[in-house]
C-alpha cells in the first residue's frame, strides 16, 4: 500500500511523455489477425471460394487538439471492395459503430485526402484507395477521439486447396491517419493444413512370387504369372477429393510394348529385361465409406479433363491421375472420399526364358512409388 | 548473394511437389532348379462300384485305404516342400485344409471328403538313413520340429523332408524323394445323399512342388 502513491506518479510521467503537446495517438485492439489453420478437407462443394471466418477489431485515434479524423488503409487492392490475400485469396473490411468524442456519427468514404465523401453510412465497405472520415449532419467533422469497429472477412480461391503442403499465408496493410501524423500496421496471417490423406498397402507393399521354378516357365514365349491381389488402402481425416499416381523406380525395365502402365522387374546379371507388371483398379472390387458402387475417372493433368467415369477395370500409370466418383459417366472428377479400399490386381509377366541368362538365379525386383495427390 | 540464391530455390520446389507416397516392391525369383512330382497309376485312384447299401444312413463311411506311390525328381538337391491344391474346392463337408471334396451328387449334395498322408518312415530320399517330416503354416517361414509321425497333405501349409531330428530349419536339399501316400475318403452319410441315380466321386487335386 505504501508504493501505490510512487506508482501513479510514475504512469502520469509515462502518459505526459508519450502524449507529447500535441501527438496523436493510433491504436489497434489487434495489430495482427490470425485467421487459424484451415483444413482443405472441409471444402466439401465446389465453389469458386470458400470464406476463412471473420474477425473483429477496434482502431482508435486520439489527439490533444480538434483534428481531422481521416484514415486511409494502404494495402494491395483484389479488386474495387477487396484486398489481397495473396494472389489465391482476398479480404474485405467493414467499418462501423463510429464513435468521435463520445458520440455516435457516420462515416464517410473519401476518395482522396480532402474531398467530399463519395459515400456516406454508419456502416460502410472500406474500399482499396479510400479513406474514411467522421460526419457529423452529412459534414466532415473534426475532433478528439474517434473509434471505430472494423470487420474482416477473408476468403480463400478453389486454386488455394490445389497446395499439398503446409502454406501460411502472410499479408499486411497499414492504417494511415493522414492529418493526425500516424500510422499503424495491420498483419493478417492464414494457414492452411498439410496432406490429410495417407495411402498404405497391403502385405507392406511387398508382393513375392516366391521361387518360380524355370520348368515352369516358357522357353520361347511369355509366361503370365498367376494375378496377385494387392489392397490399394486411403484413410484421410475427413472426406477428401484425391487422385493416385504410380511411378516406376525400375523405368526402362519394363518388357512389352512402351507403356507407362508397364512397369518393369529389373535386369538379369546381363542385363537383360526379367519381364513386366501392371496393376488394375477394378471399380466393382473397390470400395469407399457407404457409396453402393463406384466409378473410376482419371486425368493427364489430375485438375481438369476428367475421363468420363466407369466400372471397367484400369491399369494405374505414371502419366495420369487415377479417381473416384460416385456416378457413372461423371466428368466432374474425383468426389471427396474418407476411406477408400481397393483390391486391385497385380499382374505379372516373365519373360521367355530363352531371352534370359538362367546360369544363376533371377531376381525378380519391381519397386514402384504409389502417389497420392488432391485435384 | 548469387549462392545463397540458388540455396533457396530447391527448397521452394520441392516443398511445392512433394505428396503422399508409399512403396510398392514386386519380388521373386527364377530358380534354375527343377523337379518334377510323379504319381504312380497316372495319379489316379478308383474306388469302383459302391452300393448304396454299404453306406452308413446316419454317419459317413470310411472307404478302404488306398496307396500310390510319388516321386519328386529334381535336376540338382535343393529345398522344396510339398502343397496340394484342391479343384473342387468347396465340396468338402468338412472345412479344413486336409480335406479334399469328391464333387457334388445330382441334387448338389457335397458326396465326401478324402486325405492323403505321407509317412516319413515310408519315404526314401538320396542316401538319407533316415528322413524326418516338417511342416510350415507360415509360407516357409517357420518349421515345426522334425519327427517321424505322418503328416496329412494341406492346401496351405508347406511339407518338406529333412534328414536331422528335431531340426527347425526347415528341409534338407533333396535331389530325389519316393514316399508311399496314403489316400483315405470318407463318404457323406446315406441321409444327405441323393442316390436314385448312380452318383459318381470326382476328386481332383493337384500336388505343387513349392521352392524354397
Amino acid at each position: 500500500m505504501g508504493m501505490k502513491p510512487a506508482l501513479l506518479a510514475l504512469a502520469l510521467l509515462q502518459a505526459a511523455n508519450a502524449w507529447g503537446a500535441d501527438e496523436c495517438q493510433l491504436h489497434l485492439s489487434e495489430p495482427r489477425v490470425d485467421f487459424g489453420l484451415m483444413n482443405r478437407t472441409l471444402a466439401l462443394t465446389p465453389a469458386t471460394e470458400r470464406s476463412l471466418g471473420e474477425r473483429r477489431l477496434g482502431l482508435t485515434l486520439n489527439c490533444p487538439n480538434p483534428t481531422d479524423m481521416s484514415l486511409f488503409y494502404r494495402a494491395m487492392a483484389a479488386d474495387l471492395e477487396r484486398f489481397a490475400f495473396t494472389p489465391r485469396g482476398s479480404y474485405s473490411l467493414q467499418v462501423s459503430d463510429a464513435l468521435l468524442d463520445g458520440q455516435g456519427v457516420e462515416l464517410g468514404l473519401l476518395a482522396g485526402s480532402g474531398q467530399p465523401p463519395v459515400q456516406t453510412a454508419t456502416s460502410l465497405r472500406w474500399r482499396p484507395e479510400h479513406g474514411i472520415v467522421p460526419l457529423r449532419a452529412g459534414v466532415v467533422a473534426r475532433g478528439r477521439s474517434l473509434s471505430v469497429q472494423i470487420q474482416i472477412s477473408a476468403w480463400a480461391s478453389e486454386a488455394a486447396s490445389q497446395v499439398n503442403d503446409a502454406v501460411t499465408w502472410d499479408t499486411q496493410g497499414v492504417f494511415d491517419a493522414i492529418n493526425a501524423g500516424r500510422s499503424r500496421e495491420l498483419r493478417l496471417q492464414a494457414r492452411f493444413a498439410p496432406a490429410a490423406c495417407t495411402p498404405s498397402l497391403s502385405g507392406g507393399g511387398t508382393v513375392d512370387f516366391g521361387k518360380l521354378s524355370v520348368m515352369d516357365l516358357n522357353m520361347d514365349k511369355e509366361t503370365a504369372l498367376p494375378a496377385r491381389p494387392l489392397i490399394v488402402s486411403v484413410a484421410c481425416d475427413a472426406p477428401s477429393a484425391f487422385t493416385l499416381r504410380l511411378g516406376d523406380n525400375r523405368l526402362g525395365s519394363a518388357t512389352g510394348p512402351a507403356d507407362d502402365t508397364l512397369f518393369g522387374l529389373g535386369l538379369d546379371a546381363r542385363q537383360n529385361r526379367i519381364g513386366r507388371y501392371r496393376l488394375m483398379f477394378d471399380p466393382t472390387r473397390t470400395t469407399a465409406d457407404s457409396w453402393p458402387q463406384l466409378y473410376r475417372t482419371d486425368s493427364a493433368t489430375g485438375t481438369s479433363a476428367w475421363s468420363s467415369a466407369s466400372a471397367l477395370p484400369l491399369a494405374i500409370g505414371a502419366s495420369r491421375y487415377l479417381g473416384f466418383s460416385t456416378s457413372a459417366g461423371s466428368t466432374s472428377g474425383p468426389v471427396p472420399i474418407k476411406q477408400l479400399s481397393a483390391t486391385a490386381s497385380l499382374e505379372a509377366v516373365i519373360a521367355p526364358l530363352g531371352s534370359l541368362d538362367l546360369g544363376s538365379e533371377v531376381q525378380l525386383d519391381g519397386a514402384a512409388t504409389l502417389e497420392l495427390h488432391y485435384p | 548473394m548469387n549462392p545463397m540464391l540458388f540455396a533457396v530455390l530447391p527448397l521452394l520446389a520441392g516443398t511445392a511437389h512433394a505428396a503422399s507416397t508409399v512403396d510398392l516392391s514386386v519380388k521373386g525369383l527364377i530358380t534354375p532348379m527343377a523337379c518334377t512330382p510323379l504319381l504312380s497309376s497316372g495319379g489316379r485312384v478308383d474306388f469302383g462300384k459302391i452300393s448304396r447299401n454299404d453306406l452308413n444312413e446316419e454317419v459317413g463311411t470310411r472307404l478302404p485305404l488306398k496307396s500310390l506311390t510319388l516321386t519328386v525328381s529334381c535336376n540338382a538337391p535343393g529345398r522344396f516342400a510339398l502343397r496340394m491344391r484342391d479343384n473342387r474346392d468347396g465340396t468338402a463337408h468338412v472345412n479344413s485344409e486336409i480335406f479334399y471334396g469328391l464333387g457334388l451328387d445330382t441334387s448338389g449334395n457335397k458326396i465326401g471328403v478324402y486325405s492323403v498322408s505321407v509317412d516319413p518312415k515310408q519315404t526314401v530320399v538320396d542316401d538319407m538313413s533316415v528322413v524326418y517330416g516338417t511342416e510350415s503354416t507360415t509360407g516357409g517361414v517357420a518349421w515345426r520340429t522334425a519327427n517321424l509321425n505322418p503328416i496329412d497333405i494341406g492346401s496351405r501349409s508347406l511339407l518338406g523332408f529333412t534328414n536331422l531330428v528335431g531340426s527347425v530349419a526347415g528341409p534338407s536339399a533333396i535331389r530325389s524323394l519316393t514316399s508311399t501316400l496314403t489316400l483315405e475318403a470318407t463318404l457323406n452319410a446315406r441321409k444327405n445323399l441323393d442316390l436314385s441315380v448312380e452318383t459318381l466321386m470326382d476328386g481332383s487335386a493337384t500336388l505343387e512342388v513349392v521352392y524354397l
